[in-house]
């Protein structure tokens, strides 16, 4: 996933575990050339829920209007991490989310209207729970969270 | 007034003056209240109506925003300041309107409303762009949501709504009069949380000076939001010429905006705000390069040079050719 510097901001906030670090390095490099004040926040193996309601969801609500943040977490919690940052009040003009790592996706079976997760990678699946076989997609949809399955084969 | 017959072309509420009250020497509040047994729609905060005062074969066309509660429905009140370059509309509803009066309005419209993802709505108003803001606070109020308001008048006697604002928000409103050296600077805006939204009233200058300072402290756009009464006066206007798709040529005069120079040449332009706000008078363009003055358009939009809001924009080259 691409990340961009979004310029003119008075402070950013980088929220990442260990593995993120290099994503975010290049736009770290930008922001000290820029001379802009940063803050640095880890997530360790605590539940997205947790690190909200403790450290990182203080410092969170505590910034003021004109902070920018990214944050680069493995997929399954940078969804979950999205909705609390939200919460507290960002909106989608002041945070970038980059995930990495094995990605898993949603899959609508058009048939019985079943929800079936997967790999990313994966083109074709089974519904869990009418097994038909599934071709997945590109249709996604933002209301399930899940990309269309259609037949695969008739 | 351009002494041509104007026929009214949206759906309109007859109301009559039933009150009218001054706030300070420059500004009057005047109550409308039905002239039939109807309720009058309720409105959400930072509505206004566009009223239409017959005037032998013409009308007097004004919008106002609505200052009375949004949700009662007995009467409207709206606040209206005399203004020093009255082409008619304030000077008339100052010097020649009085109780008892009728005059037809629309029904409210909104282009300047709350933003519902906020966590807190910090207000900002100089002179009369109160007037917005009492609808907004109202409706907050009754929601129970956080807000603040910050007020720029000469003094205390100058203050519209000054009682109004110290009996129903003290404790949310932070008032400055530049007669007791209390000026309102752009200094707060550094301090509010994420999840606030600011809100800017006032003449061109307070607005763009806050909007700059929003802009340059990072704020997103979609947290800042502003209302003019006004549009915005190019620093040096300039005639031109315009082409529509029948051929006909017409020229605009500078001291003309392109949309009154349509009109008078019978073409049936819409428009609704005339401030370059809402969009309704957009308009295609094939030929041209635009001087943009709205506050509508993309940044992506304006640069195609394509698309026109004939209200408030002008050519920048010599000539325009319209897809109409």
């Amino acid at each position: 996933m691409k990340v961009h510097f979004e310029k003119g901001k008075r402070k950013y906030i980088f929220i990442t575990a260990k593995d993120g670090i290099p994503i975010l390095k290049p736009i770290i490099d930008q922001v000290k050339e820029e001379k802009v004040p940063f803050e640095m926040l880890f997530v360790d193996k605590r539940t997205v829920q947790e690190i909200i309601a403790t450290d990182i969801g203080q410092c969170l609500n505590q910034q003021k209007m004109g902070t920018y943040l990214y944050v680069a977490l493995p997929w399954a919690g940078l969804k979950s991490m999205n909705a609390l940052i939200e919460k507290i009040g960002y909106s989608s003009e002041e945070a970038q989310y980059i995930g990495y790592g094995p990605r898993k996706i949603n899959v609508f079976c058009c048939r019985c209207h079943g929800i079936t997760e997967t790999n990313e990678d994966d083109a074709e699946i089974e519904c869990k729970q009418c097994h038909l076989e599934l071709s997945i997609s590109d249709h996604y949809s933002s209301l399930r969270d899940a990309y269309l399955g259609y037949v695969a084969t008739l | 007034m351009n002494g041509e017959t104007v026929m009214i072309k949206e759906k309109t509420i007859p109301v009559m003056i039933k009150e009218i009250d001054e706030e300070t020497p420059q500004i009057k509040r005047f109550t409308l209240a039905p002239v039939d047994d109807i309720k009058l729609p309720l409105f959400s905060g930072g509505s206004h109506i566009i009223t239409y005062i017959e005037v032998e074969n013409d009308f007097i066309i004004r919008p106002y925003s609505l200052t009375s509660h949004p949700f009662q429905s007995a009467s409207y009140q709206i606040a209206i300041r005399l203004s020093d370059t009255s082409k008619g509309g304030s000077l008339f509803w100052h010097q020649q309107l009085k109780i008892g009066d009728k005059l037809r309005i629309s029904y409210p419209k909104n282009y300047f409303p709350l933003s519902h993802r906020a966590k807190h709505h910090v207000f900002y108003a100089a002179g009369i762009g109160i007037t917005p803001f009492l609808t907004m606070m109202a409706e907050l109020r009754v929601n129970g949501i956080s807000f603040e308001l910050h007020y720029a008048a000469k003094s205390e006697e100058l203050c519209a709504f000054y009682s109004y604002i110290q009996e129903n928000y003290k404790d949310q409103s932070h008032l400055y009069f530049s007669t007791q050296q209390s000026r309102l600077s752009t200094e707060s805006l550094q301090h509010h949380l994420i999840g606030t939204h600011v809100y800017f009233c006032g003449p061109e200058s307070f607005i763009s000076t806050f909007t700059d300072t929003a802009q340059q402290l990072g704020y997103p756009s979609s947290s800042i939001h502003i209302e003019r009464f006004a549009p915005v006066q190019p620093k040096h206007l300039t005639s031109f010429e315009v082409k529509i798709k029948n051929g006909t040529s017409i020229h605009v005069l500078k001291e003309k905006s392109l949309l009154d120079a349509l009109l008078e040449k019978g073409i049936k332009a819409s428009y609704s705000c005339k401030v370059g706000r809402c969009g309704t008078c957009e308009l295609k363009v094939a030929e041209g390069k635009i001087d943009h003055y709205d506050s509508f358009l993309t940044e992506e939009q304006r640069n195609t040079h394509k698309i026109i809001l004939p209200c408030v924009s002008r050519a920048k080259s010599d000539r325009l050719v319209l897809e109409i």
